[in-house]
């Protein structure tokens, strides 16, 4: 049992790095670049790969490495902003859903049942369209639905130790709830949540990928990875790198997270495995 | 059984207010303004005026709580309204395209039943061999692939390359073998790991290592015991990915120019046609709420001891 503690240990210290790698070029990504992703150079247009234009160049002659390069920083920071967004409402609902029950319980509940009983993608696509393209309305959008996800896991978890003793005599101390919920709900649940977090970072860059692909997300010129594959698919006889390399890297990264996520949930929940 | 059904019918009924009057708020939230919309989709700019007297007939004015329920009154008599893009009602536009949207979705889910349950129930027996780290590698390419980039390369290799499908396709079924697929490999991925821990959880439990020692074949232990009792996860999974392959049309049929509500809807929100967009929203609403109405009740038929658990579920 051992070695295969260590093997996760292992694992998860590899994938972060890589990961981390990944996090790091989608914030320095500008200083990578060869080339400016977003100079025109008519001269250059449609160019295969070479060795100046690693993955070939776009209609405008851009560079399509330099444009994947900078794309990282908004494809990332879309998702972590959203992550972040939908972890913070769902976990705070959630944690006070489950500590006080009641009324406020019931009404956070039913309300996510509404949300919950909706695909998630026609959702999206319908407020995307309805408010308009654009990145924020993609992220609020998806937001709107997914913080329900972590909102009824929360609830779910905070039950269930809700009645353990060290709960019980943290109340019978008088400790304020506020304190119970942050020194002893709040630790007990954050493994899950982070599993759940990490898992979800890919599902949710395929999300925003996709609905940018269908071009209600992004701002050109500015470069993103499901927008490059946007513009890519009308150039597919005659530029075909120009969806190979975009749509290729967002595979990569969403498999590199959610490998993590796997790992760090044999690591903190064993059984669930 | 019958307070259940009425029950469910009840939250029904919640769900589909909530799901429509969410949508109505988001479309008042909105910078354009429909009656603009309504002529600029007709080609024409309207002057300030007719603006001002479309909006009152169109009941603009008014407050949202009561447009909503006018709408409401009209959409309980079958009337969607009438599509700014396309000029005939929201109905017939929906039932035009809605078939061809089922027919490929239902195929899709069925390729997608077919292929993982064997191999979900393969992988848990032969778990931690060779062939199911295979698998499950597999499986992991399956669920990160980004189904619009697969669609793209589908369309690369089989129709620009080697010429065997349209670059656009039809509905007939050699035209829908391409966006099944993209529709389906995704969904695929993750059945095989969710029917697999399904499976090796039953494994585990005491009843069947008592067939084990009663001397069962493993074939009788996996096909009278232990399945129907994963059934019930099994069909959950599968109305709960009722939304996800719906979603999933409107991006595949997006990609190979399919001709169904999906590729509609996009359309639609291009040019801002609000009634097929809330007519869009209550379709797919009332199809997912309903499926997963039968599979709960298909659940509940095959498990009475649902009836206690059904309290606290994630």
């Amino acid at each position: 049992m051992k070695k295969i503690k260590n093997w996760t240990t292992i694992k998860i210290i590899i994938l972060s790095s890589l990961a981390g790698g990944l996090l790091l070029v989608a914030l320095f990504g500008k200083y990578l670049a060869p080339y400016d992703p977003l100079e025109v150079n008519y001269a250059l247009s449609l160019q295969p790969p070479s060795r100046a234009h690693w993955f070939g160049t776009d209609k405008l002659g851009r560079d399509i490495l330099s444009r994947i390069l900078c794309g990282a920083r908004s494809s990332f920071s879309l998702t972590f902003i959203m992550l972040i967004i939908i972890v913070f409402v769902g976990v705070t609902l959630g944690l006070i859903a489950g500590y006080k029950k009641g009324m406020i319980d019931h009404v956070l509940m039913r309300f996510a049942d509404v949300l919950l009983a909706f695909p998630d993608t026609i959702f999206a696509i319908a407020v995307a369209g309805i408010l308009g393209a654009g990145l924020f309305h993609t992220v609020f959008a998806l937001a709107l639905i997914w913080w329900t996800k972590y909102a009824r896991l929360t609830r779910t978890l905070v039950s269930s130790i809700m009645h353990q003793d060290f709960i019980i005599a943290a109340k019978l101390s008088g400790a304020k709830p506020f304190k119970i919920i942050w020194a002893y709900i709040l630790p007990n649940v954050f493994p899950q949540i982070l599993i759940h977090a990490t898992l979800d970072i890919g599902s949710m860059m395929i999300s925003l990928a996709g609905l940018s692909f269908l071009g209600l997300a992004s701002q050109p010129p500015q470069p993103e990875w499901g927008y490059m594959l946007f513009e890519s698919k009308q150039f597919m006889q005659t530029a075909p790198w120009m969806m190979v390399y975009p749509g290729l890297v967002i595979l990569i990264s969403v498999i590199i997270f959610n490998l993590l996520g796997d790992s760090l949930r044999d690591k903190l929940d064993p059984k669930q495995s | 059984m019958k307070s259940y059904i009425i029950k469910r019918l009840f939250s029904l009924i919640f769900v589909l207010l909530g799901v429509t009057f969410l949508t109505f708020l988001v479309t008042d939230l909105a910078p354009s303004d429909s009656a603009e919309m309504y002529y600029l989709s007709r080609g024409m700019t309207p002057s300030s005026e007719t603006l001002e007297t479309t909006r009152k007939e169109m009941g603009l004015d008014k407050p949202v709580i009561e447009r909503y329920v006018h709408w409401l009154d009209e959409a309980m008599h079958g009337n969607l309204g009438e599509s700014y893009h396309y000029g005939n009602s929201v109905i017939e536009q929906m039932s035009r395209k809605l078939p061809n949207t089922l027919k490929l979705a239902f195929l899709s889910l069925s390729i997608v039943v077919v292929i993982s349950i064997p191999l979900g129930i393969f992988t848990a027996i032969y778990q931690n061999r060779a062939i199911d780290y295979f698998i499950r590698f597999l499986t992991f390419f399956s669920i990160s692939i980004p189904n619009f980039w697969l669609g793209l390369l589908l369309i690369y290799i089989f129709s620009v390359k080697l010429g065997i499908f349209n670059v656009i396709s039809g509905t007939d079924l050699k035209g829908m073998i391409l966006p099944m697929i993209t529709l389906s490999l995704p969904l695929m991925g993750s059945y095989i790991r969710q029917i697999r821990t399904a499976i090796l959880e039953e494994l585990s439990k005491d009843y069947v290592v008592g067939a084990v020692s009663r001397g069962l074949s493993q074939w009788d232990i996996i096909v009278k015991h232990v399945l129907p009792n994963a059934f019930s996860s099994i069909v959950t999974l599968l109305g709960l990915s009722i939304g996800h392959l719906l979603g999933g049309t409107a991006i595949v049929e997006t990609i190979f120019s399919y001709q169904g509500i999906g590729s509609m809807i996009v359309e639609a929100i291009r040019v801002r046609d609000y009634p097929i967009i809330q007519g869009y929203v209550v379709w797919m609403a009332i199809i997912y709420v309903f499926v997963n109405l039968i599979v709960d009740l298909l659940c509940f038929m095959m498990n009475p001891k649902m009836r206690l658990s059904k309290g606290e579920r994630l």
